[in-house]
């Protein structure tokens, strides 16, 4: 196993409150994998996956957990052991991939100064390394000194992971990678994705909002709501038959996943108060299928016909 | 667009906006009140002889058009008149030479102090944002920045040059005085420099700070900023490559107004300090309504903020790629 949370719990200070926005999640995955997580926004992927890289803001507080990547417990890094471990175990393709590439230093600069910092690259060394990984990604290698804004929106999401493959990392954490771009390049950024885990057996954990990027990727599907995992399995099991009925609300509200045609029904109710979560399970007040004591015990996650399932009607 | 194309653009509008200026001050002194150009001919500091050959050289008693000729064709043959309170000394010669330098010196030297203790200090506050060091330097700023310079200047005569006599109290040399050495006179000079220098200094780093600060501050917010942290890079490259070519962006253009003072000079300061620059020449030319002077220092002006800006300009697009293109 390459990755391990395990009960971790993140909470925002604000002056509205505490947010928990991850409140007991644990999650693993295997190497060479590619892990989907999914749900509302607001659910807490963004918090999780900042968490996993220790880059939270400075109003979070880790309250309880724990993080183990590759045998290393990452919450007890310091401060210049982080510097170390980040990039080399794990990267991270950025929400809103757009604007992670500052604006004044060439596109290639970007990739080589990692490779020079951080893997004792010399710097022809690391220009040529960067042609390689632009075309490993699928970019002309002439532009490796083109500026950002010379890219098209496709391109500078390959940059953005042929940066986060430069270091040959265990896990890259890829938040939102394609929901800005249309729907061919979002399909050939997750074929690139997938290539990249067959060759470079990287694993890979996609976060979205969005399940037919999922059930195009991802060999595993998390679904998240409120802070939490309510179901986690393989893709194809968690499709084919949703046991959550958040997870079968989520579903149905996607239409056209599997190309058939199904009746589009929107999830009742709103996405929950952050600041104050309804005691119980969180999805109770939405969910069609609640009962008394759906609103008094928080559900445990447990092992449900080979995968795992947070809710009170499965015992 | 290419990056020559935008140079030449740039430089195009400079001198189209030159010509305007030009034109506009030649106006603007012969719609003042009690008409200058009569003033010029008639002046009584000057000799008859020179008065004449004003009338004749700048057309006085011809049309108004063909004094704008006249004027034109003089201007750009470098000839801007006599000045009044130096007896016909060419307005040229006064503002040139000594008077120039001395403010270059002063200004340049302020500026460039300034700008490192400001920037340098302003990058270390927004790094150490809320830290104690932080707010105190914050309020050392507001305070410096707020504190009139003419006061300050007073202040420091009075404690530095009059109670604790380390620093002289006026001029830019002492008078009367024969110099063995070049290093004996630049010495002198030096010393007399301390006091508006440190006026200066103090006046301009609560501005540079602050600006430095907040433009840190906008770039720390950025997406790449946190790319830059996720990558692990080293605090130093984190700042000073990835955050501080994209906070100089807004310094640019204030450095550019800043040039302005180099040729301008602070009069107030330099009054205070009686330092022999421009913009005591400025204030004993307004004194002694001495207009040619004036005239002549308003177009070295408009040539100083033109000239600065197309440089920031050019200096823009070199650090900032996306700029040729828009
Ligand atoms: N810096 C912060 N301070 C306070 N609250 C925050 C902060 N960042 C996020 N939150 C809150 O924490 C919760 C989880 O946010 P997070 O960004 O992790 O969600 P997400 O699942 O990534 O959503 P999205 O799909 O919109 O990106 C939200 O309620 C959000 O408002
Ligand atoms: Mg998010």
């Amino acid at each position: 196993m390459l990755l391990k949370v395990r009960d971790l719990r993140v909470y925002y200070d604000t002056v509205a409150g505490v947010v928990k926005a991850v409140d007991g999640v644990s999650l693993s995955v295997e190497r060479g994998e590619i892990v989907g997580l999914a749900g509302e926004s607001g659910s807490g992927k963004t918090t999780m996956a900042r968490a996993i890289m220790r880059l939270l803001p400075s109003n979070a507080r880790i309250v309880s957990g724990e993080i183990v990547l590759d045998g290393v417990d990452v919450l007890s890094l310091s401060e210049s052991e982080l510097k170390d471990f980040r990039w080399k175990k794990v990267s991270m393709v950025f929400q809103g991939a757009m604007n992670a590439l500052n604006p004044v230093l060439r596109v290639g600069e970007q990739i080589a100064e990692v490779l020079v910092e951080k893997a004792g690259y010399d710097k022809r060394r690391a220009w040529s390394r960067v042609e390689e990984l632009f075309k490993l990604v699928g970019i002309d290698p002439s532009r490796t000194r083109d500026y950002p804004h010379e890219f098209s929106g496709g391109m500078r999401q390959r940059a953005v992971i042929a940066m986060a493959i430069a270091l040959n990392p265990d896990l890259v954490i890829a938040d939102e990678p394609v929901t800005a771009l249309d729907v061919v390049v979002q399909s050939k950024i997750l074929d690139l994705l997938k290539r990249l885990r067959d060759e470079l057996g990287i694993s890979v954990l996609l976060i979205t909002h969005d399940l037919s990027v999922i059930a195009e990727a991802c060999d595993r599907t998390a679904i998240m709501y409120a802070g939490r995992i309510v179901e986690y399995g393989s893709t194809e099991e968690v499709f084919e038959e949703p046991l959550h009925p958040y997870t079968r609300a989520l579903i149905s509200a996607f239409p056209s996943i599997t190309g058939e045609r199904r009746s589009f029904e929107p999830i009742k109710g709103d996405p929950p108060n952050m600041l104050n979560l309804p005691p119980g399970c969180a999805f109770h007040p939405r969910c069609p299928k609640a009962f008394d004591k759906c609103s008094k015990e928080v559900p445990e996650l447990k092992e449900v016909k080979g995968r795992l399932v947070a809710c009170h009607l499965w015992g | 667009m290419g990056f020559k194309e935008y140079v030449a653009r740039r430089l195009l509008s400079s001198l189209v906006t030159f010509f305007l200026i030009i034109v506009l001050n030649f106006f603007i002194f012969r719609i003042m009140p009690g008409d200058p150009t009569r003033t010029i001919a008639r002046d009584a500091r000057l000799l008859p002889e020179q008065r004449e050959l004003l009338k004749k050289r700048f057309g006085l008693d011809r049309p108004l058009w063909d004094q704008f000729i006249l004027y034109l064709v003089n201007l750009f043959r470098g000839d801007l008149g006599l000045s009044f309170q130096y007896r016909g000394t060419p307005v040229v010669e006064v503002i040139l030479g000594r008077r120039m330098l001395n403010t270059f010196l002063l200004m340049g030297s302020s500026i460039a102090v300034a700008l490192v203790i400001g920037m340098t200090l302003g990058t270390i506050a927004a790094w150490k944002r809320g830290s104690k060091a932080d707010i105190a330097a914050i309020i050392f700023s507001l305070v410096t920045y707020s504190i009139p310079t003419f006061w300050m200047g007073m202040l420091l005569i009075l404690v530095f040059g009059y109670y604790l006599d380390w620093i002289p109290i006026s001029g830019t040399i002492t008078t009367g005085v024969e110099y063995q050495t070049f290093w004996e006179y630049a010495a002198d000079y030096l010393h007399h420099m301390v006091g508006p220098m440190v006026t200066l200094v103090i006046s301009f780093i609560g501005y540079h700070f602050l600006l430095m600060r907040n433009s840190l501050l906008d770039v720390f917010t950025e997406d790449y900023m946190l790319t830059a942290i996720a990558k692990g890079l080293s605090t130093r490259t984190i700042l000073f490559k990835h955050a501080m070519r994209n906070a100089l962006l807004p310094m640019i253009s204030v450095m550019a107004l800043e040039v302005v003072y180099l040729f301008s000079g602070a009069t107030a300061t330099e009054t205070v300090f009686t330092w022999q620059g421009l913009g005591l020449l400025i204030y004993e030319s307004v004194v002694k309504q001495d207009y040619p002077v004036l005239q002549g220092i308003f177009i070295f002006m408009a040539l100083a903020v033109l000239t600065a800006n197309f440089v920031a300009d050019v200096v823009y697009a070199l650090v900032d790629p996306r700029i040729r293109y828009g």
